[in-house]
């Protein structure tokens, strides 16, 4: 495919895609055009489409991963200038990536955990239907399907059990809210198992009676199950160490980056701050006044109107300004938009001659 | 052999140039302003003071709108958590202070934030509030579900935000919250069907381009729900234009807006215990002040070096 082959699809693409966007939000919801009598959804696919444009996004960051491991993995492998560095990078993001891949596949597998302890009451509903109106050709026996929710609710039990002990080793706090769980779960696991038998026992005397106070029993049991999944979800290594990623490293990290700042602004103020002119003057006092304003000892201590007076420069002076700014801003944003639309800027595929 | 003095023209003989105290403020090295920085926020964190904050009316604003919001109405509030660890220390207290209002007046809220790093806030943070709560009114308990639900992070903010105000049923954008429950099996969203009955939006965030989207798309065709906002001080002159064209019903300005909030809580609710809004206030207050001194320091030792030269 020649160079201009390739730019002509991509402005093609990108106005087609650019056009889209701008009807979807130009146009009404639902509209009838005068050519037909049919009203038109436009927007009818539009979160499909949104998800799509997810999807594109997502392949940009597979492409920042390959550029990051293609530049910093040579400087590792050369063991150019700074290569502790990029090591101490490659290292965390290949953990990062294992454990939260792994906290992942454990989350599909507790959400499927779930769905079947949430299928659960409803099934039951089935088997009632299938008492009542027994099909032709059955798989399995109502009998049969009754053990298989049996069978759930004591994996169930079997987990709450692991847990309890799991935490108490660990000396969790949670341990003692497993502890509790466990014990309901086994209190309405023993109540269901006694209705399970009088609902499928050749002696049941109302069965639709049975089957609602068992379903009614199910949901209860299914619910603290649930719970217990959900506690032992954070338990998972993937979890612990995900958790332990997040708040030991990156979310102090992430404070300690943001405040470096007030370090370098107090210097920076310090150092450039100055009443050189009469509008660097204003803006002095200006500021002045609305940090007065702003903090206790302006109004404990100096005078008790700095607040209004902050609120004044803030809605009467500011706020006109910042329009100003604005308006010129999101003029400038929207030619600028209005340029990649067209592809009027310089494509990525173009050299120096085209 | 003794060395003669330079004696400079118009310079009084027997007299050296000597650099005047005020010129060597102007070279003081950087790491003494560092280590003030330090003292000025550790000293008031360490011994924990409190100063009673400024009146903010914007955040008395942001007070009376959810007190007039209906309380068991079997519609919900929408608060978006917009904030990560790098803005906490402004975002997280403003965070609080707002569930904790929600929670007192019993109107059921839901979690969500366009920010994947917020997800362990979105965890925590109620569930702190609902303990605090309830060590406060023994006799009384919230429960996840029933007072509050969590939709956790929503990726591609924009569509994310349109295909709330859009969905014809809620129920189909959020399929389940956060842990996997199905919508239909949470209490509180029985009767929320779609945006309009979503009472309040009530944002979060560290940056102006989250807050921009929801403004501009959180809305329907005939709907909008009132908005107000909860922004670090370093955003506070852009949130007022949105403030000052009605767009927003109540602000929180940083910091001191949660401070004074919390005061307006505390007068409330007379048994209430103080949160960290008030403490952080009072802590950057003192670096504020320290600020202002070396900003009129520095003016002063600028302009006797002008004088004198």
């Amino acid at each position: 495919m020649s160079r201009f082959t390739k730019q002509l699809l991509i402005a093609a693409f990108t106005f087609v895609s650019g056009l889209y966007f701008f009807l979807e939000y130009l146009l009404p919801t639902e509209f009838t055009p005068p050519w037909t009598s049919t009203p038109i959804k436009f927007g009818k696919y539009h979160i499909e489409i949104s998800r799509g444009m997810q999807v594109i996004g997502v392949m940009a960051i597979g492409l920042g991963l390959a550029n990051i491991v293609r530049a910093h993995g040579s400087r590792l492998v050369n063991l150019r200038a700074g290569w502790i560095n990029s090591f101490a990078l490659l290292s965390a993001m290949i953990i990062t990536f294992a454990v939260e891949v792994g906290t992942i596949v454990n989350n599909e597998n507790i959400l499927k955990e779930r769905e079947i302890l949430s299928v659960l009451p409803t099934y039951l509903d089935r088997i009632e239907a299938e008492r009542i109106n027994p099909p032709e050709n059955v798989l399995f026996s109502p009998t049969k399907k009754l053990e298989f929710v049996a069978d759930r609710l004591r994996e169930a039990e079997a987990r709450s059990r692991s847990l309890d002990s799991v935490l108490s080793t660990r000396r969790s706090p949670d341990s003692r809210s497993a502890l509790e769980f466990a014990e309901a779960l086994n209190e309405s696991l023993i109540g269901t198992e006694q209705l399970m038998l009088r609902y499928s026992g050749p002696a049941a005397e109302d069965p639709s009676a049975a089957a609602e106070a068992l379903k009614g029993s199910l949901k209860r049991t299914t619910g603290i199950a649930a719970e217990l999944v959900a506690l032992n979800q954070q338990q998972l290594t993937a979890q612990r160490l995900s958790h332990l990623i997040y708040t030991g490293f990156f979310s102090p990290l992430g404070s300690a980056m943001f405040a470096l700042l007030a370090f370098y602004i107090a210097n920076a103020a310090y150092r450039s701050f100055r009443a050189r002119s009469a509008e660097a003057s204003i803006m002095m006092l200006t500021a002045l006044i609305v940090m007065l304003g702003q903090i206790p000892f302006g109004p404990l201590y100096i005078h008790e109107s700095l607040p209004t007076l902050r609120l004044y420069l803030l809605e009467t002076i500011n706020t006109p300004a910042f329009r100003a700014i604005y308006f010129g801003s999101a003029i400038a944003g929207l030619a600028m938009a209005v340029r990649i639309w067209f592809s009027l800027e310089r494509s990525p595929l173009s050299t120096e001659d085209s | 052999m003794t060395s003669t003095p330079v004696i400079k023209p118009n310079s009084k003989p027997g007299h050296t140039k000597k650099r005047s105290s005020w010129a060597s403020f102007d070279a003081i090295d950087r790491r003494w302003i560092y280590l003030l920085v330090f003292v000025s926020l550790a000293v008031p964190t360490w011994f924990r003071w409190q100063l009673p904050p400024a009146q903010m009316k914007t955040s008395d604003a942001f007070y009376q709108a959810i007190e007039q919001l209906p309380a068991q109405s079997n519609k919900l509030a929408l608060v978006a958590a917009d904030w990560g660890p790098s803005t906490q220390a402004e975002n997280k207290p403003q965070t609080e202070v707002a569930i904790e209002h929600l929670m007192r007046r019993r109107i059921p809220f839901a979690l969500v934030s366009l920010i994947p790093y917020a997800q362990p806030f979105l965890e925590n943070v109620p569930k702190e509030i609902a303990a605090k709560l309830k060590k406060e009114l023994p006799g009384e308990e919230w429960h996840y579900g029933k007072d509050w639900v969590n939709f956790g992070y929503q990726p591609n903010a924009l569509a994310s935000i349109q295909g709330i105000a859009k969905a014809g049923l809620l129920s189909e954008f959020w399929k389940t919250d956060v842990a996997g429950t199905p919508y239909s099996d949470i209490p509180c969203l029985k009767e929320v069907k779609t945006i309009k009955d979503i009472l309040m939006l009530i944002e979060i965030t560290g940056s102006i381009g989250t807050f921009n989207f929801w403004i501009q798309f959180f809305r329907s065709d005939d709907y909008r729900p009132p908005f107000v906002h909860g922004c670090t001080s370093i955003t506070i002159p852009e949130a007022h234009i949105y403030l000052a064209s009605k767009q927003l019903v109540g602000l929180l300005e940083g910091a001191a807006g949660a401070a004074w909030y919390e005061k307006l809580l505390t007068d409330h609710y007379p048994g209430r215990e103080l949160g960290t809004a008030i403490r952080t206030n009072t802590t950057l207050a003192v670096a504020h002040l320290l600020i202002i001194l070396l900003i009129v320091i520095g003016n002063i030792a600028t302009f006797v070096r002008g004088a004198s030269t």
